[in-house]
């Protein structure tokens, strides 16, 4: 294939990769956070694969190189468009849940002030309040009465997805060390 | 189609190989020696590709661009392994709390599910994790970032400002 062809492809994905960005970043600000986080990822990635598609569409209409070529370097640029998506997701999704985030954030809020002192501000209780509200807006946790029962099974399927996954690339054997 | 064989091949090797290995014996430094193989792989198929009788004996992909655009795809497919290994290893807390409420069977009360965590699992060892990281320091006066810190959270911390968010997850 000739660098100017590849030269296309790479601009395109370049072009998708941006789009989703903005995508997501407005959807989020322009809605007043009526769009979530998550979804707004998914919207983002919606809009990407929409360019990514137009792209490729146009380059093969244009394109030099053997038609086969072309079809594999496009369905490369397809993946290479889900990773960094993927990336991207992992990215944002950190600094709106991770813990590891939030604590960073209250130490710079308390200032220099005793290690106890952050038990204060964010403790497990607190953890669990953010975590329990953004389930149940999620519909994957409703509440009956004072009881918080399960919802929708997403969070469970790819909980259920993780352990399979954990047995086939790490083997029962570590799977049960974990767990002892 | 080089391009796609041999950026989709590499990493799927070097995943195979690696669940060979584990299962013989799985290193207490897991991440980082997978990140090195992974790596290892992609500098070798790029040093290989630059010998010209080489590129009909394997196959390699024709030409310096379409050498570059299997090595980024190896690496983004590389890449994407590593944070998936990585995420296999950490306790979602949220993913702890649905599946308490689902085995329950009736539904859990929100002190129970606080008494499925403690704040020394879930604050403490990563306030440790952290320490040891560089990016806080513990000294007579209390606990503070340091720069490196302050720039990590500072790199996540962003989009949120572009998006506008007010509330703090966590």
């Amino acid at each position: 294939m000739s660098p100017t062809d590849l030269g296309l492809h790479a601009i395109v994905l370049i072009a998708a990769l941006a789009f989703t960005s903005l995508v997501q970043l407005m959807s989020v600000r322009l809605s007043g956070g009526k769009i979530g986080v998550v979804l707004s990822l998914f919207v983002g990635f919606a809009g990407g694969l929409i360019v990514l598609i137009l792209g490729e569409a146009a380059i093969a209409t244009r394109a030099q190189s053997a038609v086969l070529d072309n079809l594999a370097v496009g369905l490369a640029n397809l993946i290479l468009f889900v990773c960094c998506w993927y990336f991207y997701f992992h990215f944002i999704n950190i600094g709106e849940a991770s813990l590891r985030i939030r604590v960073l954030r209250e130490v710079e809020r308390i200032e220099v002030r005793p290690v106890e002192h952050l038990l204060e501000a964010y403790n497990v209780r607190t953890v669990v309040e953010t975590r329990v509200q953004r389930l149940l807006s999620d519909g994957q946790l409703v509440r009956q009465g004072d009881l918080l029962a399960p919802g929708k099974p997403r969070m469970i399927l790819v909980s259920k997805a993780f352990a399979l996954l954990r047995l086939l690339l790490l083997g029962r054997a570590a799977i049960s060390a974990d767990d002892t | 189609m080089r391009v796609l064989l041999w950026g989709l091949g590499l990493p799927f090797a070097v995943m195979l190989l690696q669940i060979v290995m584990w299962r013989i014996r799985r290193p207490s430094e897991d991440i980082r020696i997978l990140a090195w193989i992974l790596f290892s792989a992609l500098v070798f198929f790029i040093v290989l590709s630059i010998f010209p009788g080489a590129v009909e004996t394997f196959s390699l992909p024709v030409g310096w661009a379409s050498v570059a655009y299997a090595a980024t795809l190896s690496a983004a497919v590389s890449v994407l392994y590593l944070i998936t290994y990585f995420g296999l290893e950490e306790k979602s807390p949220s993913a702890l709390i649905v599946i308490a409420a689902e085995q329950s069977r009736g539904g859990l009360r929100f002190e129970e599910v606080c008494g499925l965590f403690s704040d020394h699992e879930f604050i403490f060892k990563r306030v440790e994790g952290m320490v040891a990281g560089g990016q806080m320091c513990v000294d007579e006066k209390g606990i503070r970032l340091t720069s490196k810190g302050r720039l990590f959270m500072e790199a996540f911390v962003l989009p949120r400002r572009i998006m506008g968010l007010k509330h703090w997850g966590g």
